[in-house]
């Protein structure tokens, strides 16, 4: 049992560890390659309290405009989808990071993974008192203008998602490509858990399902048919019923596009990663 | 490319894991020079086999019942099956690759592959899992373990050419060929021994079939049905 001066000392140093994390948002990346190198406790501890807070304060934000308790439920529910998805891939990313030569072991994996989520929660919690002004200060569900409001914030909390993605992403990589025994180790490394965490992210976030809660349907923590389907279904069956009703011409312009777009990237992709042993090395 | 060297230490599961990983030229050095081939190839079984029942308990999560067993039971002795058949005709393919390699040293690299897919689908298991308690679409779990399977095999295989190339592997078309005989087979061990996801009156199919027309029949029949209520139930095919 320690002392109340020693409990007191500990709580202090995960707040200065809590502290600290902001300070990897900025370009040079703060303390973020000795996190990553020597994890301890204490920085899990503050990065799981950061994902926690910052995922609850938007959680909340995202549910208010259906209700106070749909903000409450969604408060619950997003730090969990961000736990779940961790734990799901956990071990997926600890393999994947060895095989792909980054040198982290399994501590080192969680220690980054977590910091990656931490540095999106802080954008997310940053913004999230601006998102819950503007969901307050709406017109409510079944109110005049109320399908309005429901559209523009669906919009707007969408885009602060995606902005705290790719901000936190492209935080993230260089963090990870220094910590990395080589800077492709990194890259490979980043991409893959990337990959892993959207697609599973993606299923959870559809069996926790309503996170914004539609105007005509009641306030509930899950759906009923949480468990029936799959996001992947659901996408299948939305682009099967799209083509259905489009004409040909348009359904493989469309799918044109596409393979140009993932072509153009593949391409970006040749012509960014580093293709000597020169290249390859750390700065 | 890194150094052959022998493994630090005695050699055990953790220790050809954290190889197979991280320093795959420490296992080919005991699979080709060191005293300890017996023990290494044993402690990559052990490791197959826990990786493979791990993801097959996944896979019997879907529908459950028999197949809580049945599925891990299936997918270790098919997959150590069909390495076992495979075995042979590796030999003689990295032969007419120019390289010298020993029968026993091979067996141990593709103990190794097996050993090194088996983790990665142990790592894929609770993804997997999430997947079967989430949807009821038999056609859909079928694509996710078959995408799994492949993803784990393409790496594990990543292994067999690495060591291959250590021990004196000089044109890579022969093993390549090879390589896409034993994606085959083991998909269709898959159909051979199916239902594997899905639920049969009998343990074993009565029917022959070829795995892509197996597959295009499932699909088929789970997009007629519209995804719906009892699919996991209704046809033992995966």
């Amino acid at each position: 049992m320690k002392s109340p001066e020693g409990q007191r000392e500990e709580a202090g140093d995960v707040m200065a560890a809590m502290l600290a994390l902001p300070g990897m948002l900025r370009p040079g990346g703060g303390e973020a390659g000795e996190w990553i190198e020597e994890p301890t406790w204490k920085r899990v501890v503050a990065c799981l309290v950061v994902i926690v807070l910052g995922g609850a304060a938007f959680g909340y934000s995202l549910g208010l405009w259906r209700a106070g308790l749909m903000g409450g439920y969604v408060a619950v529910k997003l730090p969990l989808l961000v736990l779940l998805t961790l734990v799901t891939n956990g071990l997926l990313n600890g393999l994947l990071a060895q095989l792909l030569g980054s040198g982290f072991g399994f501590r080192q994996t969680v220690q980054a993974q977590l910091m990656s989520f931490a540095l999106f929660a802080l954008i997310t919690g940053a913004l999230s008192p601006v998102t819950a002004a503007m969901a307050w200060g709406a017109p409510g569900p079944g109110e005049k203008g109320g399908q309005q409001a429901y559209q523009i914030i669906l919009l707007t909390q969408t885009l602060a998602i995606a902005y705290a993605g790719v901000t936190s992403c492209r935080r993230f990589l260089p963090l990870l490509e220094r910590a990395a025994e080589t800077v492709l180790a990194g890259r490979r490394v980043f991409f893959a858990w990337l990959a892993g965490n959207l697609f599973v992210g993606a299923q959870l976030s559809w069996n926790l399902r309503p996170f914004f809660g539609q105007p005509g349907r009641p306030v509930e923590f899950l759906r009923a048919d949480w468990n029936r389907s799959s996001f992947y279904e659901a996408i299948w069956r939305n682009v099967a019923s799209l083509a259905g009703e489009v004409d040909g011409g348009v359904w493989w312009a469309v799918v044109g596009m596409c393979g140009l777009v993932v072509a153009g990237m593949f391409h970006a992709r040749v012509k960014t990663f580093p293709t000597t042993t020169q290249d390859n090395e750390r700065p | 490319m890194e150094p052959l060297e022998p493994l630090p230490g005695p050699v055990g599961p953790g220790s050809v894991i954290e190889s197979l990983l991280k320093k795959p030229g420490r296992l080919v050095y005991e699979l080709s020079h060191g005293g300890r081939g017996v023990m290494a190839v044993a402690a990559l079984l052990l490791v197959a086999v826990c990786g493979l029942a791990a993801f097959g308990l996944a896979a019997g999560s879907f529908s459950g019942g028999v197949q809580w067993w049945a599925a891990p039971v299936k997918i270790m002795v098919g997959t150590l099956f069909a390495a076992m058949i495979c075995l042979p005709s590796l030999y003689i393919f990295v032969s007419l690759s120019g390289a010298d390699i020993r029968f026993g040293a091979l067996a141990g690299l593709l103990a190794g592959t097996v050993a090194l897919s088996a983790l990665l689908l142990a790592g894929l298991t609770p993804v997997v899992w999430v997947f079967s308690q989430s949807t009821e679409s038999l056609g859909f779990m079928g694509t996710l373990m078959v995408l799994a399977w492949l993803t784990a095999l393409l790496a594990g295989l990543g292994f067999l050419r690495k060591g291959a190339r250590w021990m004196g592997l000089t044109r890579g078309f022969h093993l390549h060929l090879w390589t896409l005989m034993f994606v085959v087979v083991t998909l269709q061990m898959s159909c051979a021994l199916r239902p594997i996801l899905g639920t049969s009156v009998d343990l074993l199919p009565k029917e022959k079939r070829f795995f892509l027309g197996h597959w295009v029949k499932v699909l088929g029949e789970s997009a007629e049905s519209g995804e719906g209520d009892g699919e996991r139930s209704a046809r033992g095919a995966e």
